[in-house]
């Protein structure tokens, strides 16, 4: 039985391989060449029965199954031969048939079945606004948040992709300059149809074809917005727990109308509620208060800040018109009118050691609740002229503070009084001319001039029934004027030939009540500056090489000194890739800064109720020469980067700070000696990513060493031959890691770990200090109108050697929108934390902070629009 | 000085000749297909991707791309920056079959990296049915095909003897006309005589290379995550330090972000329907 199994296997195996046939061969053309991409077809009638084609060596090869045994068609045909075919019979169980083939002139029945589709379509590329808005989105700020790639700030900045945004427009229209929290706080999110993020080289049209990094961004309004003036009112009501203010509060109009040539902002606030009304008021753009002379010698009592939590108690309030008038399509007239107000005070306990003459140590313990109020008028008016050939644009400025300072000082047990008042202005005007000629070669001219003057800076101090005090004027003109030419030279060169003269008027007056020590000084500052620099930037960007000199001539005509001298900046950027995987950037530089005439205020001036400062009467000189390296490297596959970095700077000054201390006063002074100091710095960070397990991984460390010097001279005098020179030597390293998952996709959690080490050393002695912080962040979106997040940081941080401190912050908010209504309930500093401590060194002195924080806070905000 | 100035012109001219391409064949005819997606967007709405594909058939060497990376020396044909966007969501690479010889060659950018994968040409096992059909103005008949886990059917001509095809797809005795299967669809929109120059991957050293096997796992593996349509570069460790340059451009009211020498980032993408398993 088993062997007719075995025959009848072998009959139908037999009989399968028989009809199993392979035809093969070779195509060639005239030349004898190979011919590939042939394609072989064997065919019996209409049957296609097997089909391939020839390779490179031209060599092809077919397998049929179930091969006929009558004749079939062996086809050979190629877009550029003739079509070839042979009739062959597969008897065989290995056929060779080979084929020379006739080139043709290739004919193709050219067609073009439909239009581009491309420029057909728009229905799956629309990126505006109302897709990401989340329908818990309030006002615009909460709409940007969730574009990809923009991060919006605390203070409300926002940048893309990293990079701040450097124009906000309206409509196409620059309203309010860097002012934009007014808009991005107050227009409501779904008056919002489309968000534009551009790149900064249509912002001068002459300048339409220069390539920018800038990024500006424009929001475009719907059409219910532009048809009538709309609002927005939000009111507030809330409680802490202990504070100055118990009950909290907030209320605040905005008006806004927006036209196609007119535009308006108008906004009235205020409130005891954090930063509420004043935070409108950030300029984004670097815009600042009045800062003079006098007003920089002479700063409040503010008493610093702590790292983390809320601890002013604030009053704050604004008002503010703006308007911007489109006259024609090139031309605009802007005035923005600006008023706020604030009164901000805190408390603090603050505890310092000084080294002191003979290595002897002082410490001073004061107790203040620093108190400040300040009134901040502004008028802006602007004009520009936006044309292709001309860019024109003339801006005048008149703005003006005044303040008020109240630091009484509970100092070693006894009570000493502080008080400044000061106000200053500031008027100025600024001018830029832009041409382009037909040629598209591009000038450019700016002129500013500027005024600040503060009349009386007064500062008084009672210190056991004695009064004592220190009074300051200054008046500073300013005015610059630059031009600059930029030559591309091929795609690889870049010349560029900035050109820039300041000049400067300066007269301060100080006056030291208890001593009459009077400084007096004025005269003129000149600096002409020429940075004649190149760029080789290769065209597949793995070599970039930039280079600059930055001569300048620094002069300076004082009633009391005259003083000339050329400097030299040079300095050079290297970036190169090696690969994807490696990068390399490096930078170094020599800069040389050339003090004024601040350094020749030789008189003693009473800085606070226990501070005396005296300048050296030398123009003073630091030149420095830095380097810094960075390395990347990243495995993509494995979604992992690494940096190092390192950084070295040497430096050299002309006079060397000094501080002598008696009792509890502190005078310094500068010292006419060359000093040195060196700083070094490593980092390394590292990222990983787990996208399987939606986790991402973060890791930093930074470490460095810094040594410098520093005196100690003897309250009764000897000058610079009694000072004791110490070298001080610090070295600091920081670990950081951080994690965050989405495990599921309404929830996200964050955690971040950050350990601080740092330790100074002057002669034998070492002192050291630690901070540890956890912090941790819950973000909760069961349902789009609702919102839940909860932070959490807990701080370890040292205060002695022996003794820590921890504190836990712990902060919620939960948002609810429904219709035209937006309800809101903050708990801020639920633990009821009230204290915040620590300590840092500072070369040979030793400070320890403790800052009261504001009590447990809850607020209920209702937003709605008009 | 002398020194210096020879030294200069030979960084230079070094410099400036980095970033050649090579000439590998020479097309005979060039296709031009549409190419179809079906898919969702990031709120699970139903979208329809759009795009062109271009292949380059040679004698030895057929090249398959995206529309905006064949070369137009013309203004009026040259796709729009919306085109470049529309691609990215598709993420159609650049494949040259027969380059090197018996070999597949494809080029991919996955922000912020771009990827070579090499393999052997792969052999697609071909079913011919008896169905035909006029696609384009052509007869063609059928042919059925799993090639890496989808069900291909195809239409292919006989009047054109090439067995070229869109993307990966090829062997046919004639020019594949129309290709679908569940999500996806290439249907030839032009054919035209051009002995354009069929031109190799751009050397440059910062392409990781490595075998396709490897790359299409990590391609699918960051496309196919839950997060992608939502957060297209959450699988990107470090973001920000990943853009090298960035520009945004405003075109017709839609915001394009270029980054990294004028590649398309996208801020928000559709489910990824992949081509190939």
């Amino acid at each position: 039985m088993k062997r007719l199994l075995y025959i009848i296997l072998y009959m139908v195996l037999a009989a399968s391989a028989s009809a199993q046939v392979n035809v093969t061969g070779r195509v060639i053309d005239l030349q004898q060449k190979p011919v590939s991409n042939v394609i072989v077809k064997l065919v019996s009638g209409s049957k296609t029965l097997a089909f391939t084609s020839s390779n490179a060596q031209g060599v092809y090869s077919l397998e049929v199954k179930n091969a006929p045994s009558g004749e079939v068609t062996l086809q050979f045909t190629h877009i550029s031969y003739e079509k070839e075919s042979e009739r062959v019979t597969l008897k065989e169980r290995v056929t060779k048939m080979d084929m020379i083939l006739t080139p043709k002139e290739v004919l193709l029945k050219e067609v073009t079945v439909k239009p581009d589709p491309l420029r057909q379509r728009g229905d799956t590329l629309s990126h505006n606004l109302a897709s990401f808005l989340g329908k818990g989105d309030v006002t615009l700020e909460d709409g940007l948040k969730r574009l990809p790639g923009v991060d919006v700030a605390q203070s409300g900045a926002i940048s893309y992709m990293g990079k701040p945004i450097s124009q906000f427009n309206i409509e196409g229209l620059d309203m309010l300059g860097g002012k934009y929290n007014l808009a991005t706080s107050n227009i409501p999110a779904d008056y919002v149809t489309q968000v534009e993020i551009v790149r900064n080289h249509h912002s001068r049209r002459v300048e339409r074809d220069v390539p920018s990094n800038e990024v500006s961004m424009n929001i475009r309004l719907s059409k219910k917005a532009k048809l009538k003036p709309f609002g927005q009112e939000e009111a507030g009501a809330g409680y802490m727990e202990d504070g100055n203010d118990r009950l909290q509060t907030l209320l605040g109009v905005t008006g806004m109308m927006f036209t196609d040539k007119f535009q308006t902002i108008c906004s009235l606030k205020g409130g005891n509620y954090k930063s509420f009304a004043r935070a409108d008021m950030i300029d984004h753009f670097g815009g600042s208060d009045v800062s003079t002379r006098a007003t920089s010698l002479f700063g409040g009592f503010d008493g610093g800040a702590p790292p983390q939590g809320q601890y002013l108690y604030q009053r704050n309030g604004m008002a503010t018109v703006n308007g911007i008038l489109r006259t024609d399509s090139f031309t605009t007239m802007k005035v923005n009118a600006d008023y706020s107000y604030h009164r901000a005070t805190h408390d603090i306990s603050q505890s310092t050691t000084y080294l002191a003459d003979g290595g002897k140590y002082v410490t001073v313990s004061e107790q203040t609740s620093p108190l400040t109020m300040i009134h901040l008028p502004k008028l802006s008016v602007n004009y520009v002229k936006n044309a292709d050939r001309v860019y024109l644009s003339e801006t005048f400025v008149l703005k003006g503070k005044f303040e008020q300072n109240e630091g009484d000082v509970l100092a070693n047990g006894s009570l000493v009084e502080q008080r400044r008042k000061t106000s200053s202005f500031e008027v100025g005007n600024d001018l830029f001319w832009m041409g382009r000629t037909e040629k598209g070669t591009r000038r450019h001219v700016n002129a500013s001039v500027s005024f600040k003057r503060t009349p009386t800076l007064r500062l008084s101090f009672v210190n056991d029934g004695q009064g004592y005090g220190q009074t300051a004027q200054s008046s500073t003109l300013s005015m610059n004027v630059g031009s600059s030419f930029n030559i591309p030279i091929g795609k690889v060169f870049r010349l560029s030939l900035p050109v820039k003269v300041s000049a400067m008027y300066d007269d301060v007056e100080t006056n030291r009540v208890a001593t009459g020590e009077v400084n007096d000084i004025r005269g003129w500052s000149f600096m002409p500056s020429v940075n004649p620099g190149f760029e080789i930037h290769s065209r597949n960007r793995r070599f970039y090489l930039s280079a600059g000199l930055g001569a300048a001539l620094k002069g300076l005509y004082y009633n009391r000194l005259n003083y000339t001298k050329p400097v030299l900046n040079p300095s050079m950027g290297i970036n190169y890739t090696f690969s994807a995987n490696s990068k390399l950037q490096f930078s170094t530089g020599y800069t040389t800064q050339i003090g004024d005439m601040m350094t020749l205020l030789t008189e003693s001036m009473q800085v606070d109720y226990r501070s005396v400062c005296t300048s050296s009467g030398i123009i003073g000189e630091s030149n420095s020469w830095y380097t810094s390296g960075d390395w990347k490297w990243q495995l993509p596959m494995q979604y992992f980067t690494l940096s190092l970095a390192a950084s070295h700077s040497e430096g050299k000054r002309n006079t060397l700070y000094s501080q002598s201390v008696s009792g509890i006063d502190i005078s310094s002074s500068a010292l006419q000696r060359d000093t040195r100091s060196r700083s070094t710095n490593f980092s390394v960070s590292s990222t990983k990513n787990f996208p399987s397990i939606f986790t991402k991984l973060g890791a930093d460390a930074a470490y460095g060493f810094s040594d410098s010097e520093q005196a100690i001279s003897s309250p009764t005098g000897g000058g610079q031959e009694g000072a004791n020179i110490i070298k001080v030597r610090s070295k600091n390293y920081n670990l950081h890691g951080n994690a965050s998952v989405t495990p599921i996709q309404w929830l996200e959690l964050r955690y971040d770990i950050r350990y601080g080490w740092s330790r100074s050393r002057y002669s034998e002695e070492s002192n050291t200090v630690t901070s540890l912080t956890h912090s941790g962040a819950i973000h909760i979106f069961p349902i789009a109108t609702l919102d839940l997040s909860l932070d959490y940081d807990h701080v370890r941080r040292q205060i002695t050697t022996d003794q820590y401190k921890r504190m836990s912050l712990f902060n919620a908010s939960a948002q609810y929108k429904w219709k035209k209504c937006v309800l809101r309930l903050e708990l801020t500093n639920l633990l009821n934390q009230r204290s915040y401590a620590y300590t840092l060194f500072d070369g040979i002195n030793t400070y320890t902070y403790d800052y009261a924080l504001c009590g447990r806070t809850a607020m209920l905000r209702l937003t709605f629009k008009l | 000085m002398k020194k210096i100035l020879v030294t200069m012109t030979v960084l230079v001219l070094t410099i400036a000749a980095q970033g050649q391409t090579e000439t590998v064949d020479t097309a005979q005819f060039v296709a031009v297909y549409d190419y179809e997606c079906r898919t969702q967007n990031d709120e699970a709405a139903s979208v329809t991707d759009r795009m062109q594909v271009v292949v380059q058939v040679g004698r030895t060497v057929t090249k398959s791309m995206p529309r905006s990376v064949y070369p137009v020396y013309d203004d009026e044909s040259r796709p729009d920056v919306a085109a470049e966007f529309q691609e990215a969501l598709m993420h159609m690479p650049t494949v040259w079959m027969g380059l090197p010889t018996g070999q597949t060659t494809m080029r991919e950018f996955i922000f912020p990296h771009e990827y070579e994968g090499y393999e052997p040409t792969p052999d697609i096992t071909w079913t011919l049915t008896d169905d035909t059909l006029t696609v384009s103005g052509y007869l063609c008949q059928q042919a059925m095909a799993t090639f890496r886990g989808l069900e291909w059917h195809v239409w292919y001509t006989e009047e054109i003897p090439s067995s070229a095809g869109p993307w990966r797809l090829r062997g046919l005795p004639g020019l594949i006309v129309k290709a679908e299967n569940q999500a996806h669809t290439f249907c030839l929109a032009g054919l035209r005589m051009e002995a354009s120059p069929i031109t190799a991957p751009e050397q440059n050293p910062e392409v990781h290379r490595m075998k396709y096997a490897k790359l299409l796992k990590h391609k699918n593996e960051i496309y196919g995550n839950r997060e992608y349509a939502k957060k297209p570069t959450y699988y990107v460790p470090d973001l920000q330090g990943s853009i090298t340059d960035m520009s945004v451009l405003n075109r017709n009211g839609q915001q394009l972000l270029l980054a990294n020498g004028g590649h398309p980032l996208l801020t928000k993408a559709h489910v990824y329907q992949p081509l190939e398993q």
